[in-house]
């Protein structure tokens, strides 16, 4: 009962973020200046038709009024429809949702399974090789251009070596996707008995994955050795030694504890930097998700597409804190909630 | 119990002259922070690689074999050989000297865009911290707003805004990295707002605000520098991403990020050199300036290594 | 308690003939990037068999060091660098870590200032208890719970069951002290160093805390190192008194004799400045600072504070010289010094 007011209240702080995120990107979106109606319209249409189709998509009101429509449709979940697709942008991005969430999803979780224990155990081992290789990661990944990771690991696993299939989006052509589900392809296909789907499926995930989560590492791991190093150096740790108990618990129980809890305030804001990095690398591998329905969304000047795309990726970040939040106030007795 | 007692003479402590008297000599310790960063190996190998590439940037022109767009078709898409060192895109123009051109462009966006945030972030974050208050709660609060956002979407939306161009770019890094600057200089605002010399200012009747900002500057000045280099990193990579995807600059420029878009478009023929280089320059600056904001941090707090 | 407590002891202050604790010229030294600080010069001291000795002298004395000496529990940059530490016959220099870790807690253990950091944030009381109970005692989670609320009740805390679900920031100072003293007698330790238990503490509990130290040592029979600066606290808890003074003992004696014969000019400096009840005007300070110990002072390293010092001071380091029985002070004018005394008087 608590933990629900103190959800509340996290929400409070967190929905003026969403909303200015709303009005940002409502704004940023009506100074473009190439004309999204023309654009649509073609070049063979009317000066009168293009002034209907304005019309019509309310865009000769005055800018409150837009946006006042705009909060209100986005209240009923309305976003509005895609110039490009001609569908509601709802439902485009209900559809390209999941095969983004299987990236991050899988590039978070190899981010976070790897940057961990790295942190902890050069954090342990301060100063031998496995401290220097952790360095050498965190300072590396997030001094390389996500983009420029990804392809040198297409040329060099697929162009090269040719042992992973090439950047030609979730299964190859040969295969139909699975039975949706989830959505996503390696649990659907999976669920659907089909093996050899499953398997297709995961090797087109593996590049991008591996990219995703090779940038989302180093700043985990980074964190990770650092927090450590300060609960192992803290007066509580120098208790538990002088207490004779032993190294493996005074690290996996005194000083992780506290060490993890600023890391996972670290992995909510790396999720929403995975998000962005994301639109490069769907770009770079034809994979059918967000970033690639932004991406496109904004080559055709698609407004209504571009700001549900980016409302949604805020709102998707704000989750991520709001998680992150709860699971410190779960961990940390001193929050008071 | 008791002992007996010895009159031993007590130092009298000298009461301080003047305001200035307690201000943190500045001079003294910017000369000690030199002293301590030269010996820190890791900013010292980040300052030598931004070097190189400051000196590439200023000598381009000189040391470059070609000109950063000359187009010959008879060298069109060649791998590194002796007369092109990073091989030819497809205009067949000089990778080698487009990458060192490229550096004039890659530090350019990165110093304007750090600059812009540094002057309207610092004084944004000063004003706030100064005035307090509703203010100050209202602006923190935006300064929330922008960090709200994943950092790469809203320079997408900035540059789908703007439309491609190095302006945009500046535009959309700099927006970025204004709240880190709001932030260090609020606080500071705030400490140097209750700090003795700010109090001793009053007591002696010195112009408050000006006594303020005066000693403002040159504490923030080291956190600032640290901020900055680690901005510098972002600033690049950021505006290599959206010259990538093609928001950014256009792929006619010997831009780094515009030219591994080059590389890309060729890049299922397997000519790995065009992006590769590029890329390794990105990499190389970047790293340069990260290690360098490392060492800087090591500096300021000996406890982290 | 009383199933695992060694035989309960007599308050008995005797320097024993086989010291349970000698230090002998015990050295550490800390590598800063300034140079190498010789915080411990040939320290050498013994504890005896249940006895309180209280370690006393100003911030940078070298008292804490001497206390994580022991333990082996210095912090970077610091270094046992010569020396012996025999514990019950067994120099605990040359213990590898794993045989050290051994020692911690069931021999010797600690309680330190500030408790409420020392205790894990993140961990409840009976967290912390159990743990120790469990890893270094063998315990189940039964007994493990069981004897942790015992220990919480020894301690004098009241409703020792609703204590142990608390967290460290759910508890004041004092008791929070008390948790760690719990702690550190839970596995009946036979050495236990106080490093200034009470700093930061108010009056009334830090003589409750005092008080509960001389009733654990009455209780096990265990001996203790008071570390403090606070002369009042060690009159009130020690048998003996040592002073230390740049890494050295300076002066050691037996309370009573301490306080009614100091001898070396560094301890009359301390008692001088002792904030007194009778309130007055200013506390003197002894002058001057504490000394650079990279660069440190030859001969007698008070020599520069201190107003009897002659050209032998400078020069030559004075031994330890017997004043009475079981006192010893290192000073080349103890009889100036107390013709000094008599005549103030």
């Amino acid at each position: 009962m608590r933990l629900a007011r103190y959800i509340l209240r996290r929400l409070l702080f967190l929905v003026p973020v969403l909303l200015g995120a709303i009005f940002i990107t409502f704004f940023l979106t009506r100074l473009v200046p190439g004309n999204p109606i023309e654009k649509v319209a073609g070049p063979y249409a009317s000066d009168e038709q293009v002034q209907q189709m304005k019309d019509e998509a309310g865009l000769l009101d005055p800018w409150y009024v837009q946006f006042w429509h705009y909060l209100g449709d986005l209240a009923h979940g309305d976003l509005g429809i895609s110039y490009q697709t001609n569908q509601a942008v709802t439902t485009d991005l209900r559809e390209k949702f999941p095969a983004s969430f299987e990236l991050v999803f899988f590039g978070m979780l190899l981010a976070v399974g790897v940057a961990i224990p790295l942190g902890i155990i050069s954090a342990v081992k301060q100063g031998t090789w496995v401290d220097q290789l952790t360095r050498v990661i965190a300072v590396l990944g997030v001094s390389m251009p996500i983009f420029w990771i990804a392809l040198i690991l297409v040329s060099t696993f697929y162009t090269r070596l040719g042992w992973l299939p090439g950047p030609q989006g979730r299964l190859p052509i040969a295969f139909s996707d699975p039975p949706h589900v989830t959505g996503m392809f390696t649990v659907d296909a999976l669920l659907d008995g089909d093996t050899d789907t499953f398997w297709a499926a995961a090797k087109q995930l593996v590049l991008p994955v591996i990219t995703i989560g090779l940038t989302a590492m180093a700043p985990i791991a980074r964190m990770t050795r650092a927090t450590m190093i300060e609960a192992l150096n803290s007066d509580y740790v120098r208790t538990a030694k002088s207490l004779g108990l032993p190294t493996r618990v005074i690290v996996s129980k005194n000083a992780l504890k506290n060490a993890i809890i600023p890391v996972l305030t670290l992995i909510a804001a790396v999720f929403g930097y995975a998000i962005g990095g994301e639109v490069l690398v769907e770009y770079i591998f034809t994979w059918p998700g967000l970033g690639k329905y932004s991406f496109d969304a904004i080559m055709g000047s698609d407004f209504p597409a571009v700001q549900g795309f980016i409302i949604l990726a805020v709102a998707m970040y704000v989750l991520a804190y709001l998680i992150v939040d709860i699971l410190i106030a779960l961990l940390d007795p001193r929050i008071e909630y | 119990m008791s002992a007996p007692t010895i009159d031993l003479p007590t130092s009298p402590v000298t009461p301080p002259a003047s305001a200035a008297a307690l201000a943190p000599p500045f001079r003294e310790r910017l000369g000690d922070f030199w002293y301590t960063l030269r010996r820190n190996p890791t900013a010292m190998i980040g300052l030598f690689m931004i070097g190189v590439v400051i000196f590439a940037a200023l000598f381009a022109q000189w040391i470059a074999p070609y000109p950063a767009n000359e187009i010959d078709f008879a060298v069109v898409a060649q791998p590194p050989t002796r007369e092109h060192l990073f091989g030819t895109d497809q205009f067949g123009q000089d990778i080698f000297s487009r990458v060192l051109f490229g550096a004039r462009i890659d530090l350019m966006i990165a110093l304007s865009a750090v600059v812009i945030s540094l002057i309207i972030g610092s004084v944004y974050g000063a004003i706030s911290g100064y005035v307090g208050g509703l203010t100050d709660e209202v602006a923190m609060r935006i300064m929330d707003i922008l960090q709200g956002f994943p950092r790469f979407i809203f320079a997408m939306g900035i540059a789908f805004a703007l439309g491609p161009g190095i302006e945009t770019v500046v535009i959309a890094t700099a927006v970025l990295n204004i709240p880190g600057y709001a932030r260090l200089m609020r606080s500071s605002m705030l400490s140097a707002k209750t700090s003795q010399y700010a109090m001793a200012a009053k007591a002696i009747g010195a112009n408050h605000r000006a006594i303020l900002f005066k000693h403002l500057v040159p504490n923030c000045m080291i956190p600032i520098f640290v901020i900055s280099t680690l901005q510098f990193g972002w600033a690049i990579l950021e505006a290599a991403g959206l010259s990538f995807i093609g928001l950014g600059v256009e792929t006619s420029r010997a831009e780094w990020g515009a030219m591994i878009q080059l590389g890309f478009q060729d890049f299922l023929q397997g000519h790995w050199w065009m992006y590769t280089f590029p890329g390794l320059a990105i990499a190389w600056t970047v790293l340069g300036f990260n290690l360098l904001g490392d060492g800087l941090q090591d500096v300021l707090d000996p406890r982290r290594r | 308690m009383a199933t695992t407590a060694t035989t309960p002891h007599a308050v008995a202050a005797m320097p024993a003939e086989t010291p349970m604790l000698e230090v002998r010229d015990l050295e550490t030294q800390f590598f800063t990037r300034k140079g190498v600080a010789r915080v411990l010069d040939r320290l050498s001291f013994s504890i005896g068999k249940g006895e309180i000795v209280g370690l006393v002298g100003e911030s940078g004395s070298g008292k804490s060091v001497t206390g994580f000496s022991i333990v082996n529990l210095i912090k970077s940059p610091g270094k046992i660098v010569a020396g012996e530490i025999l514990f019950e016959g067994r120099d605990l220099t040359r213990l590898s870590e794993d045989q050290m870790r051994d020692i911690r807690g069931k021999d010797i253990a600690m309680i330190f200032q500030n408790p409420r950091g020392s205790l894990n944030p993140v961990l409840t009381v009976g967290d912390q208890l159990r743990q120790v109970l469990k890893y270094r005692q063998g315990m189940n989670k039964k007994q493990a719970q069981e004897r942790a609320t015992e220990l919480l009740r020894l301690v004098h805390i009241p409703e020792p069951e609703r204590r142990l679900k608390a967290y460290p920031h759910q508890l004041s100072g004092g008791m929070a002290q008390r948790v760690m003293i719990a702690m550190a007698i839970s596995c009946s330790p036979h050495l236990l160093i106080a490093d200034e238990p009470t700093t930061g503490l108010d009056v009334t509990i830090e003589y409750q805390i005092i008080q509960l130290l001389k009733e654990m040592r009455d209780l096990t029979g265990t001996s203790v190192i008071a570390i403090t600066h606070d002369l009042n606290m060690a009159a009130e808890v020690c048998d003996r008194i040592m002073v230390m003074y740049a890494g050295k003992v300076v002066e050691q004696a037996p309370v009573l004799q301490f306080f009614t014969k100091p001898s070396h000019p560094y301890t009359l400096g301390l008692l001088a400045s002792r904030p007194s009840l009778s309130g007055g005007d200013e506390i003197p300070t002894i002058p001057g600072n504490v000394p650079d110990l990279i660069h440190r002072p030859t001969g007698c390293a008070f020599h520069p504070r201190c107003r009897w010092a002659t050209q032998e001071c400078i020069s030559i380091e004075p031994l330890p010289r017997e004043v009475g029985p079981g006192h010893t002070a290192a000073c080349h004018h103890l009889e100036e010094v107390q013709r000094d005394i008599a005549a103030a008087h």
